[in-house]
């Protein structure tokens, strides 16, 4: 049928897709098939991965909330409108409990090397110049992390997990201007946080 | 570095927002920008077994029911989603292509929603009708001719009637079967010191009444073994509360 129907917008037509296959999915497990979700994990674990560690910065912090990221989605499945993308639903519980871990850690925070050379761009680095770039990234993902809600998921979700702002306008329920208006607004925040301390 | 452009942010993403970002302000959030995506440097990829785990950590949940999620939801005090888990399982009972499981869930749910809000409301209705006294008074009211009317003094004498079985019936006289404890001079000084503050004469608290000039072995618990009638200066009852 794809194939002799003129895709005007790709992406959309794949999400749609997407969705449907979620919506059988999800009807898969609801109805006693426990297994089905490891079609769901295989599929979407990279992604959530990388988010958390875009906010936690250390990969066994990401393993650890993404976990508990789709511990979470399970238990919440019924809850699952199929109304979006699977793959952006679960995005958001990661958000929500990787910036809550990134929000109670310490401070200070030994140094992962193999952050600090992440941070430095995988390239083997200069030492004074690998640490600065690794506390400036734990301080700019402290002050996402302490951002004010709305504008804490709406940064988040934008810049860590890569959701369209119309995605994130459907997620979170409310109209593509507010959200605009929170993007700019928290990012605004963000900025007087990150240069607001030395 | 691994950059995907697709996703790269663009400040006109902001406008049509009706409050438009000012040239000042459009820097600040391009260099906040650039600060956010400089994090997506050298992302590593999650360990090999990571699906695994994951399954292993769902193999120790239970089911996903709708059922559970509204209680979670109550356990935790978030009434919005015990709603939006009710509007799912309607959904989930009316909509097309849904595993006869979900739809039994649901149903289940939506069964439990209502028993528990006819309970509730006719647990509202009952007491609401016992607030009115549309059913009667649950209990007799106390009559005018019950005078309490303790005197200030105490009863060196009892009369015989004095040993009550209700020995509070001086405090509560709409409870007590015993109307002739009006007439019989109720020590007032009761040990709580709620009855009207001569405590210190009085011979006999309320609790144990101890008739001297005319024991009655039978209903007094604590038949004076002191033959003096004299009155003790220190009650006793704090012993037994």
């Amino acid at each position: 049928m794809h194939g002799v129907t003129t895709i005007l917008d790709p992406e959309r037509e794949r999400g749609a897709e997407a969705t449907t296959d979620d919506g059988a999915i999800v009807a898969r497990v609801l109805a006693g098939e426990r297994d089905a979700f490891r079609i769901l994990v295989e599929r979407e674990h990279r992604s959530i991965v990388r988010i958390c560690y875009r906010i936690l910065g250390n990969l066994h912090d990401a393993e650890d909330a993404a976990q508990e990221a789709f511990v979470t989605a399970y238990r919440a499945l019924p809850t699952w409108r199929r109304e979006g993308s699977f793959g952006a639903w679960l995005a958001r519980i990661a958000v929500r409990i990787a910036t809550r871990r990134a929000a109670g850690r310490r401070a200070i925070d030994w140094l992962d090397p193999a952050t600090v050379e992440a941070a430095a761009g995988g390239v083997s680095p200069d030492p004074l110049i690998s640490v600065v770039r690794s506390e400036a990234a734990a301080h700019l993902r402290s002050a996402v992390a302490k951002l004010d809600q709305p504008y804490r998921d709406v940064v988040a979700l934008r810049f860590f997990a890569d959701l369209p702002l119309g995605e994130i306008a459907r997620l979170t329920g409310r109209p593509l201007p507010t959200v605009k208006t929170h993007l700019r607004r928290g990012l605004l925040r963000l900025r007087e946080a990150v240069e607001g301390t030395p | 570095m691994t950059r995907p452009d697709p996703h790269w942010f663009d400040p006109t993403e902001l406008t049509g927002a009706g409050e438009e970002p000012t040239p000042a302000e459009l820097a600040s959030i391009e260099a906040i920008a650039r600060a956010l995506g400089s994090l997506r440097s050298g992302e590593p990829d999650p360990g090999r077994d990571f699906p695994d785990r994951v399954m292993a950590a769902i193999a120790a949940e239970p089911e996903p029911a709708p059922l559970l999620v509204v209680l979670a939801a109550l356990r935790r005090g978030r009434p919005a989603v015990v709603v939006a888990a009710l509007g799912d399982a309607w959904r989930d009972l009316i909509g097309a292509g849904r595993p006869v499981l979900v739809r039994a869930q649901a149903i289940a749910l939506l069964a439990a929603t209502l028993i528990l809000a006819a309970a509730i409301g006719g647990g509202a209705a009952v007491g609401a009708a016992r607030l009115l006294d549309l059913q009667g008074p649950l209990s007799p009211s106390p009559s005018p001719s019950m005078p309490v009317g303790p005197s200030p003094s105490p009863a060196v004498t009892p009369s015989p009637s004095f040993v009550s079985p209700t020995p509070e019936a001086s405090e509560t006289p709409e409870a007590s079967g015993t109307p002739e404890a009006s007439e019989t001079a109720e020590p007032s000084g009761t040990p709580e010191g709620g009855g009207g503050g001569q405590a210190t004469p009085t011979p006999e608290p309320s609790r144990t009444p101890r008739p001297t000039a005319t024991p009655e072995p039978t209903r007094t618990p604590k038949p004076s073994a002191t033959p003096t009638p004299t009155p003790t200066e220190t009650p006793e009852p704090d012993e037994h509360h």
